[in-house]
């Protein structure tokens, strides 16, 4: 389940099994208790924000775009 | 006539055509209309969601059980269903993972499986909706019940058409293992449909 599922359809479907697990996870323990199902939704979006955060600081980030400007100058 | 107007008429009849539309660079235009649409569906699907969970739990007058008594969800019938739409998303990979190792009778194979789940599902729907025992006017638990999961069989069926399109197109030899764009796309909205159709079987039947 990493990836945007919107960029290809093999990603996309791996969120729906990704999808089918998660919410496999919160209807068992809502099923135990109600208050454990919330806080197992509580705690499935903590770690989702974590990774999604985790993820955007470790993506490598591209070089810097040479400005038009500088490019188009002549030399001197 | 100056330079510059010459200028001008000579640009001018070089480019044919209505005028090159402009777009960032930092965004691919069919991107950003993929991120749009599915910005829309999610404030749709949310609006839905808002008025179920209103129903069901924030109005002062909502009922001690869902549904309420004497009514009773099919939640078997809708587990099968939900176990036939996510199959279908299995055979929508496969479909497209025979396209892009040159397998023609694969990807045919694989859409038409996914139609053949896709249409059995929305039968299933139509069948549960006749022999539910409540209709729209039996209250708001009923227009929530109706709207999430009409709302929800509407998407299968653009879904369906969709992968209809597709389907032909394969048949008659589109496609290959470089230009698959055609099954990429329907199949991003086929598994987005069938997550949705998750959200909405914990929501409404299970919980």
């Amino acid at each position: 389940m990493t990836g945007n599922p919107l960029r290809d359809e093999a990603t996309a479907f791996h969120w729906v099994l990704g999808a089918v697990v998660v919410l496999a996870v919160i209807v068992a323990a809502s099923w135990i208790s109600t208050w454990l199902g919330i806080a197992v939704v509580v705690l499935l979006a903590v770690v989702a924000a974590w990774w999604l955060m985790s993820s955007r600081r470790n993506r490598p980030k591209p070089p810097p775009a040479e400005s038009a400007s500088v490019e188009d100058t002549p030399e001197p | 006539m100056s330079a510059h107007a010459e200028a001008l008429h000579g640009h001018a009849d070089d480019h044919h055509g209505p005028p090159v539309a402009n777009s960032s660079s930092r965004l691919a235009p069919t991107i950003l209309g993929m991120y749009l649409f599915i910005a829309s569906e999610a404030m749709l699907f949310g609006a839905f969601f808002t008025a179920y969970f209103f129903v069901r739990v924030v109005n002062p007058t909502a009922p001690d059980s869902w549904p309420p008594e004497p009514y009773e969800f099919p939640k078997f019938v809708a587990g099968i269903n939900t176990a036939v739409l996510v199959t279908s998303s299995f055979t929508m990979h496969w479909a497209l993972q025979s396209i892009k190792r040159n397998n023609r009778r694969g990807l045919q194979a694989g859409l038409v499986l996914t139609i053949l789940m896709g249409t059995a599902f929305l039968l299933t729907q139509m069948i549960e909706y006749a022999h539910v025992g409540f209709n729209t006017g039996d209250g708001a638990f009923a227009s929530v019940f109706f709207g999430l999961t009409g709302l929800h069989g509407a998407h299968v069926f653009v879904g369906l058409t969709l992968l209809t399109i597709a389907a032909v197109r394969a048949f008659r030899g589109h496609y290959s293992p470089e230009h698959h764009h055609g099954v990429e796309i329907p199949g991003i909205y086929w598994h987005f449909v069938d997550i949705m159709w998750l959200v909405v079987y914990a929501a409404v039947y299970l919980l």
